[in-house]
């Protein structure tokens, strides 16, 4: 039992030991088998260890051996040292191949290699990381990865450290930095190279450019490198080289060279953003470049900052412009008249005379360049450099009493002439003799107050602005000065244009208050929304209206027009109408029955045989004789009273009553006859004059009633003022009205004028100056010539009386009352006057032609009368309304007729002086239509009359041609 | 002293030239080449006399080893439960070693050795206490550990039947480190461990018998010291410097070996095996031998030739105090022995060659990683009492 419990007792102790070994923890217990794996994987091949790395040695390699050169690259001599840790006696002098390559350890197991690093000075890392292999035998070889840092020069074992490669959680800036630093670059105004013109563009000038480079990476100066420096305007776009191609900084890395850029000399001040950039051609950093933006502003270079160079800063744009541009600026305008440039007179196949009136204008260009930042410098100034420029001119007569120009009262005008001429600034002054063509028919409108639109502009595209200036314009005054209005309105920028145009477009239906403009803008647009904005801003600011803009439109229009509408002056409206045929078509309207022949078809009809002689001595040069032949008495008087005419029968019935004979001795009795010239076309103008003279008229009795709107007074009582009298041909009214067209001034409006009010009697009681003024042109043209032939009509003794009373009440040779006189009562003698209509009607009205027209200088007059008037106070001298006598003629001999009138019959034509009268159109249409028949529109017709002259049907002489002898005699009885 | 003794001293005498001359086979200050068991179960001093020759050949180690050992063998029955065993000797060697990592376990060097001094208590039949110097090699484990002494405990309760007789022990020791850094700064390391349970059967006649020894072990805080010895000698370690280093796994696990014995008139068959495997390791954790050994015996003569295979894996067992017969860890091999041992005049003489070659070079990289080795050893022991 003792031996029992002795082993059971032991057992169990036993038992506890046992369970010694099963305490034992694995020290790895908390690692899983593939784990365990890895703590051997990780044991593999460290047992070779890198004992230590070094730089053994250091060296620089400089460009050259001066002090200060630039270092370019660097000798680094790496050691690294080797151990084992299992091997006893190291690893000193034995074989290793380090990347292949045989070498042997030094005693201390220590090898060394080369490494050559050319210095890239970019400021990237200058981290170099490289990996080697240190191979002693297969299983004992290790990788080494190290760095260097040849900025620091330190070599790093990057299987202990991070040595210089950065980590990833470093912050890197993303801006892309030069290796050159690039110090405050200073700038400096060079006078300016071009040729200063005020007509160009484009100014050249020079900016000294002066600064240093330092190498960024070490901050040692970039000396003695050639550089190359270039640059780009990023306004103008402009690129550019510095002048000096072959530029090097020197030995404390500065250099100082000039750039020669150009800059729009029109445009306003400002700073130019200009990308400099300079590259390095030599040296270390060779291929390398550094820039910076700079800022220049040429247009101040006075200004004590020029130009903006240091990095980051920046100018400051306080002014905000209206224009990017420069604007053209007029105070005033001079202009002298100088007299009338006869060589430029034209005179077109109705016979309408354009005359040049020459002035000289002077005017002192100014620009406006808003705003200059420079203490001083006034932002207008005077336009001095040298330049060539388009000056253009426009005037415009009002239709109504209007003084100014405006938005609200342009449609009350119409173009009058106007010009287109190139003109000099020289010393800030433009002195231009221009030649102002002004058509007769428009003398009397230009002698009143008229509107001058100047408009000054560059050539080319010089980028100055235009600019519109309005003033009067008084074409009687020789000399004035006149101060231009502002015309703010008709100088809006572009964009204001645009915006408007844009609003326009956006919202056709609705007129928009500028408040609502803002939120339009940003509508689907061609201009930029910005340039919207400015545009509705200047549009609030200068309060722009629909009016303004129409306005300026039709001022546009004006000078859009202005060559068209010159042109026009030497061309004006051209009807397909003869004058022969606008004769014919009066003829017609005064004779039902008048027969148009030649002398062909008069001789077939009728046997009557008239001879191209007979033209020619009743049209002799420069005279028209109203007489018959001794031909055409014989052929007229044959026809008339023998058997063998279509009239013999009638003849026989009257043949013993008045013989043939009596027809042949006295021939005037039983015919009236008056020659005519109708211009087929005129090939040239011949010499040329003018002159002038007045007319007195005495102290009349002058009473006006001229109620303006009467139509039928003015009828009435023209009528009494006709001549026609002489010939037994009842007149009509309508003659006098055409007489009265020279005061017409709203040629082309088909609307009744609806002014009211009397015009008052012009100086009741007082005398009354006429001024003259003539032209005369030697017209060289193809006449047709005709005679107009018509039987007398039996007129008893009293009528006869009565008509020749009638004849004196009105002065003759107007248009229409030349054409029934047939026979001027100069050539009568007082016997023909006692028997001035036979007692029979041979009932003939023929109208003969030459066969072929005839080339022929006939020597023209137009008259020019106007009142003259000493200084009224009272009276507005220049106004269409208040002046009285303004008429234009054409013949001298209507014109010597008017005068002996005027002379004889005051009273009467003081009536009629009331020129302001404004004949409606369809008064001028049912007067004078017929002249022109029926190819004509009604708007075309009453151009055509109204341009062509009063008191001559257009492109017929009637009358003698003036002669300077004329003149003289004219003088004299003066 | 009788003549007996003096035979013996004389003896002992010539046998040293003469061992020297025959190349006399050593210890060295780590591992002995040699089987000889010299535990034999007496009761009185013995002393012993052994001369070896060693060569290595292989392409990390070369040596070159004479080595002459005077031992001393006491076995002395205290009490009736107490007796003490002592086993010391004398070393003296000579030669050169060349190590590519100065590691040459055959480096000659001078030593005095304990090998065993056990007080052995049995309060019972069954059950036998042992306490002191522990030599390993009882442990019947080649593969675990070799010939090492180890200060420690075993208990041990055996019981016997018919044709059964078997034992289970228990070993609690503290093993052998002859390296202990004196640095002050020195990292103050716990004792290591090690636990060693068997189960040992045995079955048959005495003559024809099978034997297994099965096992469990553990080794705890191993010092650095030995875990860099060891890092030359197969395991897994990490290195911190040539003498110091941690293992990098545990070694924990299971033992077993077998042996049996069959006689054939003077003939005696002895076939083995051993397997070990150290569970705390991921792979690379197993140690297998398998050999035959034939036994001629001829009046007090007897002619032994052994060969086996071994294969131990790098991290089956510790390296440092494995037997170095199988090369340690990480190495497979045969062993061929002659031995011829002349028991009247407790004369012996082996012959041992190793061939060897490294089973994987993790940690050395040998281009030729084959080893030979050549162990000659001559024995002789003198009964002083």
């Amino acid at each position: 039992m003792t031996f029992f419990k002795q082993n059971l007792t032991f057992l169990i102790i036993l038992g506890t030991l046992v369970g010694c070994s099963g305490q034992v923890q694995d020290k790895n217990s908390a690692l899983s088998n593939s784990e365990k794996e890895e703590l051997r994987t990780n044991q593999e091949n460290n047992s070779l260890e890198i004992d230590s790395i070094k730089f053994e040695s250091q060296n620089d390699i400089k460009e050259d051996q001066s002090a200060d050169s630039n270092i370019i690259s660097k000798y680094y001599s790496v050691k690294v040292c080797v151990k084992d840790k299992s091997i006893a006696k190291g690893l000193g002098n034995r074989q290793v191949k380090i990347d292949g390559e045989k070498m042997t350890t030094d005693s201390s197991g220590c090898v060394v290699w080369d490494h050559k690093i050319e210095i890239d000075h970019t400021v990237d890392n200058k981290c170099n990381v490289y990996e080697k292999t240190i191979r002693f035998s297969a299983k004992r070889t290790r990788k080494i990865q190290y760095s260097i840092d040849y900025l620091n020069n330190k070599v790093s074992d990057l299987g202990k450290s991070d040595g210089c490669v950065q980590k990833t959680n470093t912050t890197k800036s993303n801006k892309k930095v030069s290796p050159i630093l690039l110090e405050d670059i200073t700038l400096t105004y060079v006078p300016v190279q071009t040729l200063v013109r005020s007509d160009i563009r484009w100014i050249k000038h020079q900016t000294k450019v002066q600064t240093c480079l330092k190498v960024r990476m070490t901050g040692n100066v970039l000396a003695n490198a050639k550089i190359k420096l270039t640059g780009k305007n990023l306004e103008t776009g402009e690129e550019f080289q510095s002048i000096n191609k072959s530029l090097s900084t020197n030995h404390r890395g500065c250099f100082t060279t000039d750039i020669v850029t150009q800059y729009e000399q029109y445009r306003n001040s400002h700073w130019m953003e200009v990308d400099l950039n300079i590259e390095v051609q030599s040296g270390p950093l060779v291929g390398t470049n550094v820039g910076r933006s700079i800022f220049i502003n040429p247009w101040e270079p006075s200004r004590s900052l020029y130009g903006i160079g240091e990095e980051g800063r920046l100018p400051n744009e306080e002014h905000k412009f209206k224009n990017d541009y420069a604007r053209f600026h007029m105070d005033g305008v001079m202009y002298i008249q100088i007299g009338n440039d006869t060589k430029q007179m034209t005179v077109n196949d109705y016979l309408g005379l354009t005359i040049a009136k020459t002035y000289q204008v002077v005017l002192n260009p100014y620009i406006d360049r808003e705003h200059r930042y420079t203490n001083g410098m006034k932002p207008i100034e005077r336009l001095t450099a040298t330049g060539k420029f388009k000056l253009s001119m426009v005037i415009l007569a009002p239709k109504d009493g209007d003084m100014e120009i405006n938005k609200n009262n342009f449609d009350n005008y119409d173009f009058v002439t106007g010009i287109e001429q190139e003109v000099e600034v020289r010393n800030g002054i433009v002195n231009a003799v221009v030649n102002i063509p002004f058509k007769m028919t428009d003398l009397p409108r230009l002698s009143l107050r008229t509107i001058s639109l100047f408009k000054i502009e560059p050539m080319g595209d010089t980028g100055l602005q235009s600019s519109i200036v309005t003033g009067f314009f008084k074409a009687r005054i020789p000399w004035i000065k006149t101060n231009v209005l502002p015309a703010d309105g008709l100088n809006i920028p572009d964009y204001v244009d645009r915006t408007w145009k844009h609003m326009s477009d956006v919202n056709t239906k609705k007129m928009l208050t500028v408040d609502q403009m803002d939120s339009q803008c940003s509508q689907q647009t061609k201009m930029t929304t910005e340039d919207c904005l400015k545009g509705v801003n200047e549009i609030k600011k200068s309060g722009i209206d629909s009016e303004t803009m129409a306005y300026r439109s039709f001022v546009d229009n004006m000078f859009g027009l202005l060559s068209a509408q010159t042109a026009k002056m030497n061309k004006p409206f051209v009807a397909k109408i003869s004058p022969k045929k606008i004769f014919v078509n009066h003829l017609k309207k005064t004779y039902d029955d008048i027969e148009v022949h030649d002398l062909k078809t008069i001789s077939d009809s009728y046997g009557i045989k008239i001879q191209k002689n007979d033209f020619d001595q009743m049209m002799p040069t420069n005279q028209t004789k109203n007489f018959l032949t001794k031909n055409m008495i014989e052929e007229l008087c044959r026809y008339g009273f023998h058997q063998d005419g279509a009239f013999k029968k009638v003849f026989g019935f009257f043949y013993t009553k008045k013989s043939y004979k009596k027809c042949l001795t006295n021939p005037y009795k039983y015919f009236g006859v008056k020659a005519v010239r109708h211009v087929e076309q005129v090939d040239g103008l011949g010499e040329s004059y003018t002159s002038g003279f007045g007319i007195y008229v005495g102290t009349r009795y002058g009473v006006s009633n001229g109620e303006r709107d009467a139509v039928s007074t003015s009828s009435t009582w023209s009528a009494g003022t006709d001549i026609g009298g002489k010939l037994p041909i009842p007149l009509v009214g309508d003659l006098l009205n055409l007489g009265f067209k020279a005061g017409y001034s709203t040629a082309y409006s088909k609307s009744h004028s609806e002014s009211n009010g009397f015009d008052y009697g012009e100086n009741i009681g007082t005398s009354k100056n006429l001024g003259v003024e003539k032209f005369v042109i030697d017209v060289q043209a193809r006449m047709q010539r005709c005679v107009l032939i018509k039987s007398r009509d039996f007129l008893n003794t009293k009528l006869a009386v009565e008509r020749h009373s009638q004849r004196i009440g009105a002065y003759p040779g107007m248009m229409g009352v030349s054409a029934a006189e047939l026979m001027s009562e100069e050539y009568m003698s007082d016997e023909d006057k006692a028997y001035y209509n036979p007692q029979t009607n041979l009932n003939m009205t023929y109208y003969i032609c030459d066969t072929t027209p005839k080339k022929e200088t006939f020597t023209e007059a137009w008259y020019f009368i106007q009142s003259r008037i000493n200084s009224p106070i009272a009276t507005d001298y220049d106004s269409v309304n208040e002046r009285k006598l303004l008429k234009v003629i054409r013949g001298n001999q209507s014109y010597l007729e008017l005068r002996n009138e005027l002379r004889k019959k005051t009273e009467f034509s003081l009536l009629s002086d009331n020129i302001a009268y404004n004949t409606p159109e369809d008064i001028l249409i049912s007067s004078w239509g017929h002249l022109v028949g029926k190819n004509f529109t009604d708007e075309d017709a009453a151009k055509f009359l109204v341009e062509n002259v009063e008191g001559s049907f257009p492109g017929t002489i009637e009358g003698n041609g003036s002669t300077r002898a004329d003149d003289a005699k004219e003088i004299d009885k003066y | 002293m009788t003549r007996n003794k003096k035979f013996h001293i004389l003896n002992l005498i010539l046998w040293l030239p003469i061992s020297a001359m025959a190349v006399s086979p050593g210890t060295s200050s780590v591992q002995e080449i040699t089987t000889f068991s010299i535990d034999k179960s007496k009761n009185d001093l013995t002393t012993y006399f052994k001369s070896q020759y060693l060569n290595q050949d292989s392409e990390v180690n070369k040596a070159n080893q004479f080595r002459v050992q005077l031992g001393l063998e006491l076995d002395k029955r205290i009490t009736d439960q107490i007796s003490f065993k002592l086993n010391t000797s004398l070393s003296l060697e000579t030669g050169n070693s060349d190590s590519l990592y100065d590691n040459n376990e055959f480096k000659p060097d001078n030593s005095i050795s304990l090998k065993r001094a056990e007080f052995i208590w049995s309060p019972l039949a069954q059950v036998q206490i042992t306490a002191g110097a522990l030599a390993m090699k009882d442990s019947n484990h080649g593969l675990l550990v070799g010939h090492g002494t180890f200060m420690g405990a075993k208990e041990s309760y055996s019981f016997k039947s018919d044709n059964l007789e078997g034992s289970i022990s228990a070993l609690q020791s503290i093993p052998k480190n002859t390296n202990y850094s004196n640095r002050l700064d020195e990292v103050n390391e716990e004792n290591p461990s090690f636990y060693l349970e068997s189960l040992t059967l045995k079955y048959g006649t005495a003559k024809n018998n099978i034997k297994s020894t099965t096992s469990h072990f553990a080794y705890a805080n191993l010092s650095n010291s030995v875990a860099a010895t060891s890092y030359y000698l197969g395991n897994s370690v990490n290195l911190s410097d040539r003498t110091n280093g941690e293992f990098l796994f545990s070694y924990i696990g299971y033992a077993q070996k077998l042996e049996a014995q069959f006689e054939v008139s003077s003939f005696s068959i002895n076939p083995y095996g051993e397997y070990i495997q150290n569970t705390a390791a991921p792979s690379n954790n197993e140690g297998r031998v398998l050999g035959l050994e034939a036994v001629y015996s001829k009046s007090d003569q007897e002619y032994t030739i052994d060969f086996c295979g071994f294969d131990s894996d790098s991290d089956s067992s510790v390296a440092f105090y494995n037997s170095s017969l199988y090369r340690n860890n990480n190495k497979r091999g045969n062993i061929l022995k002659l031995k011829y041992e002349d028991l009247r005049s407790q004369l012996a003489f082996e012959m041992v060659l190793i061939n060897s070659r490294l089973k994987n070079s993790i940690q050395l990289d040998d281009k030729n990683n084959e080893e030979q080795i050549i162990g000659l050893t001559l024995r002789k022991e003198y009964d002083i009492f």
